[in-house]
């Protein structure tokens, strides 16, 4: 009798267990693409439940995994890219409500702060002893550097995005819809303007304090960040889901979901020029601007570099219907001529090219 | 594999939650109309499959099937013989043998469906937004997202838990009131719409395995992943109980079983 039982019990897990990793191959399903940050000579990829070191000097070689210790993260997944809060400790928050410390010698991996009951997309910006968390429970927390909080604001959704600090303010974009001027020191609000449609990037702030913001609504506003003012609105053609990124000569470039690139004149307010990277794709990240070039990564895996001008220099495509790659989020520049591209879909995690665009090595959890 | 129910699906709840005022508490009830219209749709395949689970218990109480059994277990006829006797019988009967599991496995993918759309629609990190966007074909779509998944007290996009007993208990604690109702619902679905045991000793064994494992697992999937999912959980058991008493199939005496006496 127990034959049938335990058979019963296996076809009904493995039927769960093909229904809820939605009939693909395997149960596990990445819901993110890798955070990095560079430190020297030195980067951090956060990916699923670990914290990668790798060595930028000796081809990416893994130098650690955190957690080191006994601390049990299973089930955790790490998205944002983790921060430096000082030589030896990075702050990274986990889709499982938690901020962790991670010792950055020895891996060593514990609670920091446990109180948002959500989780933790943008990643934290520290300023003058201050970590501003956003959580994508709404709440943005100003934590002391010993996880003790000395203000929350709350918005009405989810936030996504990195405040931008400048003269005691802080700016913030929620997914309600609105972007917040808020007091760095109390919390209190200052402004509040309406964008019409959600937003999941950071502000880009030029010399002249105005603001720049891409929206759901295919919309990038410049707004005055004394008084929150709009001061021209221009129309994309799809969804800005990457931060704007201001360039030489008051020129703003934008990224979208079609994979378009745009060139902004910020003063005459209008497209200077538009460039379809790829057709059947998106751009999810902001262009990463070294020297005299763009560099943009789209969703089916390609980078592409652009002079200031809109004329494409560089490009490679890694993905194909046989090897399927996304480049998601923003590239990153490691010291002058190493552009590191967070990928999702695949075993590598991360590419590495130069700024010809040539694939100097990847990174591969396993290898 | 399932993205030609899914996404039609996914625009479905979202226009019922638009159609709503997309506001707080919304997406909630676009989920809870959208089970019931579907559970509503599914009828007529569930009365089929019903109809064909009775007839199947006729079958099980036919003398002549009986007989047949009996034969094939006292190895009086081969295999091959019982299943060509079988079919004659169910010729005369007029019973179809695919009745009660074609509707099921048409039902399936409906049911599946709906939990990923549910899912889908929820997007709670940013590869699932991106994989949502291009999927929604209504024309305000940007004004839409994110979706309010606030519900009652619930957040739809998180596993479920209350904390209303904080103030009184000396520590945080979240008692998971959703993951809880999963789970007696499941047990009092799958113990009142399962027909009552023809007297095979195999059949009788799963169906007392299901009705323990099922609600424990999905009480435990409703504990784990967002509410969204076990608000749809809860209401497409509630609504399969009323389809099944509406019908006058609820097995009450699954519930109240007595004892059988011991043979000797």
């Amino acid at each position: 009798m127990k034959k049938p039982k335990y058979l019963l019990f296996a076809l009904l897990l493995i039927f769960v267990g093909i229904t809820f990793s939605g009939c693909r191959g395997t149960g596990a399903v990445a819901s993110s693409w890798p955070g990095i940050t560079v430190n020297g000579e030195t980067a951090y990829i956060a990916f699923n439940a670990s914290i990668y070191t790798i060595d930028l000097t000796q081809q990416g070689n893994l130098k650690r995994t955190a957690p080191s210790n006994d601390k049990d993260l299973r089930g955790h997944t790490f998205f944002h890219p983790p921060v430096i809060l000082d030589e030896e400790t990075l702050l990274v928050g986990s889709y499982k409500n938690s901020l962790y410390k991670i010792d950055s010698s020895s891996g060593q991996t514990t609670e920091f702060f446990t109180h948002a009951r959500n989780r933790w997309i943008a990643t934290p910006l520290i300023s003058d002893e201050t970590i501003y968390a956003p959580n994508a429970n709404g709440t943005l927390y100003a934590l002391a550097l010993d996880g003790t909080v000395k203000w929350e604001f709350e918005t009405d959704a989810a936030i996504w995005a990195t405040p931008v600090k400048d003269n005691g303010s802080l700016y913030l974009v929620s997914q309600d819809h609105t972007m917040y001027a808020v007091n760095a020191r109390t919390g209190d609000q200052i402004w509040a303007i309406d964008l019409g449609a959600a937003s999941v990037n950071s502000p880009a702030l030029d010399e002249n304090g105005i603001l720049y913001i891409g929206t759901f609504g295919s919309k990038v506003f410049a707004i005055d960040s004394k008084t929150g003012e709009s001061i021209w609105e221009i129309e994309t053609q799809d969804y800005v889901w990457g931060s704007p990124v201001l360039g030489p000569d008051s020129t703003l470039f934008v990224t979208d979901l079609s994979a378009n690139l745009y060139a902004i004149d910020t003063q005459a307010a209008n497209i200077l020029w538009q460039k379809q990277v790829d057709t059947d794709t998106s751009i999810t990240g902001s262009p990463l601007l070294v020297g005299e070039a763009l560099f943009v990564i789209t969703r089916s895996g390609e980078i592409s570099s652009y002079s200031l001008e809109g004329e494409r220099l560089w490009n490679e495509e890694i993905g194909n219907e046989e090897n399927p790659v996304e480049f998601h989020g923003t590239p990153v520049l490691a010291g002058e001529d190493l552009i590191l591209v967070s990928a999702a879909g695949s075993d590598k995690l991360i590419y590495a090219f130069n700024t010809e665009l040539e694939t100097q090595w990847s990174f591969e959890p396993g290898n | 594999m399932l993205d030609f129910i899914i996404t039609p699906f996914v625009n479905v709840l979202l226009y019922i939650y638009q159609f709503l005022g997309a506001g707080i508490n919304d997406f909630g009830w676009a989920i809870l109309i959208f089970t019931i219209a579907i559970r509503l749709a599914l009828f007529p395949l569930t009365r089929s499959q019903l109809e064909s689970t009775k007839n199947m218990q006729k079958l099980n109480e036919h003398p002549d099937y009986i007989k047949l059994q009996k034969k094939r277990k006292d190895g009086k006829i081969t295999q091959e013989k019982f299943a060509e006797e079988q079919m004659a019988l169910y010729k005369e009967l007029g019973i179809n043998p695919l009745g009660s599991c074609l509707p099921t496995l048409l039902q399936f993918p409906i049911i599946i469906g709906m939990y990923w759309a549910v899912t889908k629609a929820l997007a709670t990190s940013p590869l699932q937004l991106i994989n949502l966007i291009p999927d929604i074909n209504l024309s305000n779509a940007s004004s839409l997202l994110p979706l309010n998944s606030q519900f009652l007290w619930m957040d739809l996009s998180q596993p479920e838990r209350w904390y209303g007993l904080s103030n009184i208990l000396p520590w945080e604690f979240g008692i998971p009131i959703l993951a809880i109702l999963v789970f007696v619902t499941t047990y009092f679905q799958t113990k009142l719409t399962t027909p009552p045991s023809t007297g095979d000793d195999q059949a009788a064994a799963m169906t007392k395995m299901m009705s323990i494992y099922m609600p424990l697992l999905m009480g435990w999937i409703s504990y784990t992943y967002s509410a969204g999912l076990a608000v749809y959980f809860v209401a497409s058991n509630i609504v399969s109980l009323i389809q099944y008493a509406l019908m006058g199939r609820l097995n009450l005496s699954n519930l109240v079983r007595k004892k059988e006496p011991a043979v000797k």
